[in-house]
């Protein structure tokens, strides 16, 4: 078993002047139903989510990250971040094919994914321009792909 | 109009080769309506607790919650029910919350406290 922690922090200084926003959490993580037994998997990287479909049509959905057989119903540590600089592009994130989040520039997020069934994928797609999404997974199965013949 | 700064770091010196040690900082211009740091308990009956509406007037929401309770864990969906996530005991999550999307949490076995704040982008 790994180690990771994840530590997140809120600050602000103007959203209430008189109460100053300062936080911090952290949190070890760890496989489900466990307190023990962290995390042992781990997928990272940057992908550039077009907004033609490759030039050939209207924007599609892509899957960014894919849910398996092995990763239903185990702990999945989603981080997404939309690196782009345009202000006005955006990335529509789903699961299920339900929107559930719009990163902007320079946005991100940190969620505790749980696939309840292998088609439920986070799925991807940027409007207004080229996005590109750093991501990474941290995870404790995903079924691999047997390679082509 | 207020600035929020979310930072996240994730490291390990042990889940690769290479020590693993990034941060991610974001500087949020963020507006009314605003919700500070609160508390709630999450029901474990029905469709759960409702933290945001998906009315068709919602803005972008940038929104936070931790799962205080040290022993269940909770169900997050959009106010439609959709289920994209569960956060155990201890654990928080940040996402930004599409508008009309909105979110639910659903405790299970038990009544959970959850922490939770969210702000508006203009």
């Amino acid at each position: 078993m790994a180690t990771t922690t994840v530590t997140f922090s809120l600050r602000s200084s103007d959203l209430i002047p008189s109460q100053v926003l300062s936080m911090t959490t952290s949190k070890r993580l760890y496989k489900a139903g466990s307190a023990l037994d962290g995390v042992n998997q781990m997928d990272m990287g940057r992908v550039e989510v077009p907004t033609d479909d490759y030039g050939g049509g209207a924007a599609k959905a892509y899957d960014l990250i894919d849910a398996t057989a092995l990763a239903v119903n185990k702990s999945n540590y989603i981080y997404i971040a939309n690196l782009t600089t345009t202000e006005s592009n955006y990335v529509v994130v789903s699961c299920k094919d339900h929107v559930i989040g719009r990163l902007y520039a320079g946005d991100f997020m940190w969620l505790p994914c749980n696939f309840d069934a292998a088609t439920n994928d986070i799925d991807v797609q940027a409007f207004v321009g080229t996005a590109t999404l750093e991501y990474a997974v941290f995870h404790e199965g995903k079924t691999l792909t047997e390679t082509d013949a | 109009m207020a600035t929020l700064t979310p930072t996240l770091t994730l490291s390990s010196t042990d889940a690769t080769s290479d020590p693993l040690g990034f941060t991610v900082t974001d500087s949020l211009t963020v507006g009314a309506p605003t919700v500070s740091l609160s508390r709630v308990d999450v029901l474990h009956t029905g469709s759960g607790t409702e933290i945001i509406t998906a009315a068709a007037s919602n803005p972008h929401t940038y929104f936070y919650a931790k799962n205080i309770d040290s022993t269940n864990y909770i169900i997050c969906r959009t106010a439609g029910g959709t289920e994209w996530g569960r956060l155990a005991p201890g654990e928080f999550m940040l996402m930004a919350v599409a508008a009309t999307v909105g979110i639910e949490f659903l405790a299970v076995n038990a009544t959970c406290e959850v922490e939770y704040a969210y702000w508006s982008k203009p």
